[in-house]
C-alpha cells in the first residue's frame, strides 16, 4: 500500500517535471525571459519618484542603443575610405535603424524647424539685446545681411529680416568637439594631428534573437579589418558591452558548469567506482530545471548573473541524492529504497530550515536575490523531491562497491579536528589568541558594494570607451537634476537658475558642459515678453533704420514684425517636435497626474562629482541624483537587511530544530553555520578582502549547508560512518564547483565563490567538532 | 548638431575661392590657373555685391574694398550703406568693432581651425578639398571666359543651384544662385596685382 502512495506521488512529480520542461522550452523559444542588462538587477526603488524612473529609463534608452565609432588613419584619405566601408557594412547588416557618416541632411525640415523654433528659442542675451538696444542689433544686421563673410543663414534673408533663424543654430553649434567637414561631407574630430571621422549607428528597437551576438561578429570584423590596414578604429556604446557581458557570462557559465560537473564526475566515480552514479546527474538537472521554471514563473525573467549563481548550485542539491548514496561506499549491503527512507527525515528537516532562509531572502528588494532565493528554493526542493522519488527506482539493482580506505581516513579527520579543537580548549593562551585572531578579522572586515563589480568590462573595452568619451567630449555622468514645478513657466526658469550656477562650474573648468530643456526652448513667459517687444518695436521704425539704409522697405520689416508678433507661444511638446531637437527631447519628462511638468538636466564630463551639491546649493524644485552612489548606498542598505533577515531566519531555524529536536540540539545544529559564517567574515578581514553583498548571500548559503549537515550529523539513527562519509563527500562536491566561481572575471561573483568555498570548509570543521560525539561509534546520548 | 553653421561657411569660402582666379588670363585648365595665383602675393581692388532678394524688387547694394595677402590672409572692408571690416588671417575670423578693436566673428567652436585652414589653402590655390562636392567647368578663351561651379553633393545642392564666375583680363563677376531663389553677385573692379599694400591694411593683416 505505502509502495503505491509512493508510485503516485513520484508519477505526479513526473509529471509536474515534465510540465516545467515544457514551460522552460515555451519560455525560451517564444520570449527571452534572460536578461543581461546590469540595471535590471537594480532595486526598484520605493523612495525614488515615478518621474526619477522615468528620468533612469530614458537615460538607459540613449545609453543602449547608440554606438559610436571612431576611424582614424595616418593618412586622412584612408582613415575616410575606411570609415565609408565600415559605414556599408554596418548598416548593410540590418542591425541598425540608422548609420550616420555621412551628413545627407534635408534642408527643407531644418530650414522649416529653425523658423518654427527661432522666436521660441531665442537666446535669453539675444532677447535683452533686442529689447534694450534696437538699435544695435538691427544695425549689426544690417552688416550681416551684406558681407560676404558675414552670417548667411538657412533662412533667406528676406523671410528673417530680425535675423533670429542664425541666433538659433549659433546656440546649435554646441561646445562639442565634433563638426561638419565639408570637403569629405562627414562629421569629424581633430585632436593630435589626426583626424577622426564620426559614424554614429543606431540600434533597431526591437531586440531581435541572435543580435548581439552578429553585432560582436560585426565589431570584430571592423576591429579586424582596421588592425590589416593600420587603420584605429575606436568603438564605444551600452549595447557593445551587454553584447559583451552576455557572450562573456554565457561562456564562463559553460566552461565552469563542464568543468565542474566533469570534476563531480570525476570525484563520484572514484568514490563509488560505478557508472551507476552519473545517475546523480538526473536529480541535479530535475533541480535547475525547476529553479528556472520557477524563478521565469514567479518573477517573469531571470539575469544571467542569477543563471552563473544558480548553475554552481549543483554543489549544493547534489548534496541530497549524495548523503542517501555515501552509505554505499561503506556498505555492500546498502538498499536504496531502505536508505531513502532512512535519510529522509534529516532531508525534510534540513530542507525547510533551508528553504526558509532563502523565503527571508525574498523580503530584500534586490532583483538578484529574489530571483537567486526563488531559484535556489525551488531547485532544492525539485532535487529532494527527485531524490525521494524517483531515485530509488533507478538504483534499485545496484551492486555498491564500498571504497576501502574511507573508513580510517574519515577516523583520522575526525580525530585530528577533535584534538585540535581540544588542545585550543585545555590551553586557555591559545583560546585567547583564537578569540583574539578571530575578532581582529571582524574588526578588520571592509563592507563594500560597487555596482561595478557585478560586471567585468574588459580592459581594452574600457579604454576605448574613456578614449571616445575625451574625443567627442561627451562624457556622460552618473549624476543628473530633476527638475519640478507646478508649470512649464517655472519648470524653465528654474532650469535657467539651475543652468546659471552650472555655466560657474563650466567657467571653472570642472564641468564640461550640460544639456537642459531651456537651452533650446524659452520659458513662454519669457517668450511672451518677447512678442511684447515686437509689437513695441513695429511702432519705431527710427529703430530699423539701418535695414531702410540697406534698401529693405519699411513695409517689410513693419510685416515681419507683426506678424512674428502674431506668433503662438510654444509649449515644450511642441517645441521638442522637429528632428533639431533631438538632443533634448529625452531631457522632457512630461505631465505627471496633477499636471505638473518635470524634466532632467544632464551632465557631461564632470571631474568632481563631490562639487556639484555644494556647487548648486539649494534651489526648489531641483533635486541632485547621483545615480552610483545612489545605488551603492542601496547595495549598503539591502546588505544590512539581508544581515539582518539572516539572523531572523537563524531565529526561525531554531524554531523548526526545536520543534523537531531539543533546544539544545537546535542550538548545537546552529552553532555550525553560526561559527563558520563568523570565520568567513574574519577571514575576509584578515586576508583584506572586501566584503559585499554577495558576500552575504554567499553566507546564507553557508548557513544553508551547515545546517544541513548539523542536522545529518546529529540525526542519531544514521552510522556514523555513513554521516562522515556523506559530508566529506558532499562538501567536495560543493567545494568543487563554488570553487570554480572564484575564477569568474565578474569580482562579485568571484568573491562570492571564495566566501562559499571558506565556509563549506568552515561548516565541515565544526560540524566535527560540535558533533564529535555523534559522529563517534558508541552511545550518543551520554554527552547530551 | 554642429552642422549648419560651418556649412553655411561654406558660401563665404566659395566667394573666396573666386578670388583665385584673378588674373588667370592666359590659362585655360584649373591647374594653370592655381599655379598663376600663387605667383601673386598680394590681390586688392573694389568690389560691389547686389542681392537680389525673392521679395524684393530692388537688389540690396553695398560696395567697399578688399586686400589679399598669400599666407597673411583676407580684408574685406564695406563702405557703404553701412561700414564694416573683415578680416581672416590663420588665427580666426574677425570683426573691426567701433572701438577698432578685431571681435570673433563667430563662436570659436570646434572646427573653425579647420575652417580656417581650408580656407587659407584656398586662398594659396588648393582647391582639391572643394573639387568633391563641386564639378567645375571652364569655358570661353583668354578674353571672356566663365568658370561654372555645379554643386555635387546633397546638401550643397540644397543650398545652390550654381555659381558661375565670369571674367577676362581679371575676374569681372561671381553669382551666387541659391536654390530658394536669391541670387547675390559680386563686381569687382579696380583689380591690382603684387601692388604695396596700404599701411593700414598692411598692419591688420599682420596683427
Amino acid at each position: 500500500m505505502r509502495l503505491n502512495t509512493e508510485r503516485c506521488w513520484a508519477g505526479l512529480y513526473a509529471l509536474g517535471l515534465i510540465g516545467l520542461l515544457v514551460f522552460a522550452a515555451w519560455q525560451l523559444a517564444w520570449r527571452q525571459p534572460i536578461h543581461t542588462d546590469l540595471l535590471a538587477l537594480l532595486p526598484p526603488e520605493q523612495k525614488q519618484s515615478e518621474i526619477q524612473a522615468q528620468a533612469q529609463q530614458a537615460i538607459r534608452q540613449t545609453l543602449n542603443r547608440q554606438i559610436i565609432v571612431l576611424t582614424s588613419a595616418a593618412a586622412a584619405a584612408t582613415g575616410l575610405a575606411a570609415a565609408q566601408r565600415q559605414a556599408q557594412q554596418w548598416t548593410a547588416s540590418g542591425l541598425f535603424e540608422r548609420v550616420d557618416l555621412q551628413v545627407s541632411g534635408d534642408l527643407t525640415a531644418l530650414r522649416k524647424e529653425l523658423k518654427y523654433m527661432d522666436q521660441a528659442g531665442l537666446p535669453t542675451r539675444a532677447r535683452e539685446q533686442l529689447a534694450h538696444d534696437p538699435q544695435a542689433w538691427f544695425s549689426q544686421r544690417a552688416q550681416r545681411i551684406m558681407s560676404p563673410l558675414g552670417d548667411q543663414t538657412l533662412i533667406p534673408a528676406d523671410q528673417d529680416w530680425l535675423g533670429f533663424a542664425s541666433r538659433v543654430s549659433d546656440k546649435l553649434q554646441s561646445t562639442s568637439a565634433v563638426h561638419y567637414d565639408i570637403a569629405s561631407n562627414t562629421m569629424q574630430i581633430e585632436a593630435d594631428n589626426r583626424i577622426w571621422y564620426v559614424m554614429r549607428a543606431q540600434l533597431d528597437a526591437t531586440d531581435k534573437r541572435g543580435r548581439d551576438e552578429q553585432l560582436l561578429g560585426l565589431i570584430e570584423q571592423t576591429r579586424q579589418q582596421a588592425a590589416s590596414q593600420q587603420v584605429r578604429v575606436l568603438m564605444a556604446g551600452g549595447a557593445i558591452y551587454s553584447a559583451h557581458g552576455k557572450a562573456e557570462g554565457g561562456r564562463e557559465s559553460t566552461w565552469m558548469s563542464l568543468t565542474g560537473s566533469g570534476l563531480t564526475i570525476l570525484f563520484l566515480l572514484l568514490m563509488f567506482r560505478s557508472p551507476r552514479v552519473l545517475l546523480l546527474a538526473l536529480p541535479v538537472t530535475a533541480g535547475l530545471l525547476a529553479g528556472f521554471a520557477a524563478c521565469v514563473a514567479l518573477l517573469g525573467s531571470i539575469h544571467i548573473l542569477t543563471l552563473i549563481i544558480g548553475t554552481s548550485l549543483v554543489g549544493l542539491v547534489v548534496d541530497f541524492p549524495l548523503h542517501w548514496l555515501s552509505h554505499a561506499t561503506l556498505d555492500a549491503r546498502w538498499q536504496a529504497r531502505e536508505a531513502v527512507r532512512r535519510v529522509s527525515r534529516p532531508f525534510i528537516i534540513s530542507l525547510s530550515v533551508t528553504v526558509t532562509g532563502y523565503l527571508f531572502l525574498l523580503l530584500t528588494p534586490l532583483p538578484i536575490l529574489q530571483q537567486t532565493a526563488v531559484f535556489s528554493a525551488a531547485s532544492l526542493i525539485s532535487t529532494f523531491l527527485f531524490t525521494r522519488l524517483l531515485l530509488p527506482a533507478l538504483f534499485k539493482r545496484w551492486q555498491p562497491r564500498p571504497m576501502p580506505g574511507l573508513v580510517p581516513f574519515l577516523a583520522r579527520l575526525l580525530a585530528a579536528v577533535r584534538h585540535t579543537g581540544e588542545r585550543i580548549l585545555r590551553r586557555p593562551l591559545l583560546a585567547l589568541l583564537a578569540v583574539v585572531v578571530l575578532g581582529g578579522g571582524l574588526y578588520l572586515i571592509n563592507w563594500h558594494d560597487d555596482i561595478r563589480n557585478w560586471v567585468s568590462t574588459p580592459e581594452p573595452l574600457l579604454q576605448q570607451a574613456i578614449q571616445v568619451g575625451q574625443l567627442t567630449g561627451i562624457e556622460p555622468t552618473s549624476q543628473y537634476f530633476i527638475v519640478q514645478a507646478h508649470d512649464e513657466d517655472s519648470l524653465l526658469r528654474t532650469e535657467q537658475q539651475l543652468a546659471t550656477r552650472l555655466d560657474t562650474l563650466v567657467t571653472q573648468g570642472h564641468l564640461r558642459s550640460y544639456n537642459a530643456l531651456s537651452q533650446w526652448v524659452n520659458p513662454p513667459g519669457e517668450q511672451t515678453a518677447l512678442k511684447t517687444t515686437l509689437a513695441t518695436l513695429s511702432t519705431r521704425p527710427a529703430d530699423w533704420a539701418p535695414l531702410k539704409a540697406l534698401g529693405v522697405p519699411d513695409s517689410a520689416v513693419r510685416a515681419e514684425l507683426a506678424r512674428r508678433a502674431q506668433q503662438p507661444v510654444l509649449t515644450i511638446d511642441q517645441a521638442l517636435r522637429g528632428p533639431l531637437a533631438e538632443p533634448w527631447r529625452t531631457l522632457w519628462l512630461g505631465l505627471d497626474e496633477q499636471g505638473h511638468p518635470s524634466s532632467m538636466v544632464t551632465l557631461n564630463g564632470l571631474d568632481d562629482p563631490t562639487l556639484l551639491s555644494s556647487a548648486i546649493g539649494t534651489l526648489p524644485g531641483v533635486t541632485l541624483v547621483d545615480q552610483r552612489s545612489h545605488i551603492n548606498a542601496l547595495f549598503a542598505q539591502t546588505r544590512l537587511e539581508a544581515i539582518i533577515l539572516k539572523l531572523l531566519s537563524y531565529l526561525v531555524g531554531f524554531l523548526i530544530l526545536y520543534r523537531v529536536f531539543t533546544a539544545r540540539a537546535a542550538l548545537r545544529i546552529l552553532l555550525v553555520p553560526l561559527s563558520a559564517s563568523i570565520t568567513v567574515m574574519s577571514l575576509s578581514g584578515l586576508i583584506g578582502v572586501p566584503l559585499n553583498l554577495f558576500c552575504i548571500f554567499g553566507l546564507l548559503l553557508v548557513t544553508a549547508i551547515g545546517i544541513d549537515y548539523a542536522v545529518y550529523a546529529y540525526t542519531p539513527t544514521l552510522p556514523p560512518d555513513e554521516k562522515m562519509a556523506g559530508i566529506v563527500m558532499t562538501s567536495m562536491t560543493t567545494m568543487i564547483t563554488f570553487g570554480l566561481l572564484y575564477f569568474s572575471s565578474t569580482p562579485a561573483v568571484s568573491t562570492f565563490g571564495l566566501s562559499v568555498v571558506l565556509g563549506v570548509l568552515c561548516n565541515v570543521l565544526y560540524t566535527f567538532w560540535y558533533m564529535r560525539t555523534f559522529l563517534t561509534n558508541g552511545n550518543p546520548s551520554s554527552i547530551q | 548638431m554642429s552642422l549648419i553653421s560651418p556649412l553655411l561657411s561654406a558660401l563665404r569660402f566659395l566667394l573666396l575661392f573666386s578670388l583665385l582666379f584673378c588674373g588667370a588670363a592666359q590659362a585655360f585648365t584649373l591647374e594653370d590657373l592655381q599655379q598663376q595665383l600663387s605667383a601673386h602675393q598680394t590681390v586688392q581692388g573694389d568690389v560691389q555685391q547686389r542681392r537680389f532678394l525673392r521679395s524684393l524688387e530692388q537688389p540690396l547694394i553695398s560696395e567697399g574694398t578688399f586686400v589679399m595677402q598669400a599666407q597673411k590672409g583676407l580684408l574685406w572692408e564695406t563702405r557703404s550703406p553701412i561700414a564694416s571690416v573683415i578680416r581672416i588671417t590663420p588665427d580666426g575670423m574677425t570683426q573691426k568693432d567701433s572701438a577698432g578693436n578685431w571681435q570673433p566673428l563667430q563662436q570659436q567652436g570646434a572646427g573653425s581651425q579647420s575652417q580656417i585652414r581650408l580656407f587659407m589653402d584656398l586662398l594659396a590655390g588648393n582647391t582639391r578639398a572643394l573639387s568633391g562636392q563641386f564639378g567645375l567647368s571652364l569655358q570661353g578663351d583668354a578674353a571672356h571666359w566663365t568658370l561654372t561651379l555645379d554643386p555635387t553633393s546633397s546638401i550643397l545642392k540644397q543650398i545652390f543651384q550654381r555659381i558661375v564666375i565670369t571674367g577676362g583680363q581679371t575676374v569681372n563677376q561671381v553669382t551666387l544662385s541659391e536654390t530658394q531663389g536669391d541670387r547675390t553677385e559680386i563686381l569687382f573692379s579696380n583689380l591690382r596685382l603684387d601692388q604695396p599694400l596700404p599701411a593700414d591694411a598692411q598692419h591688420a593683416l599682420e596683427h
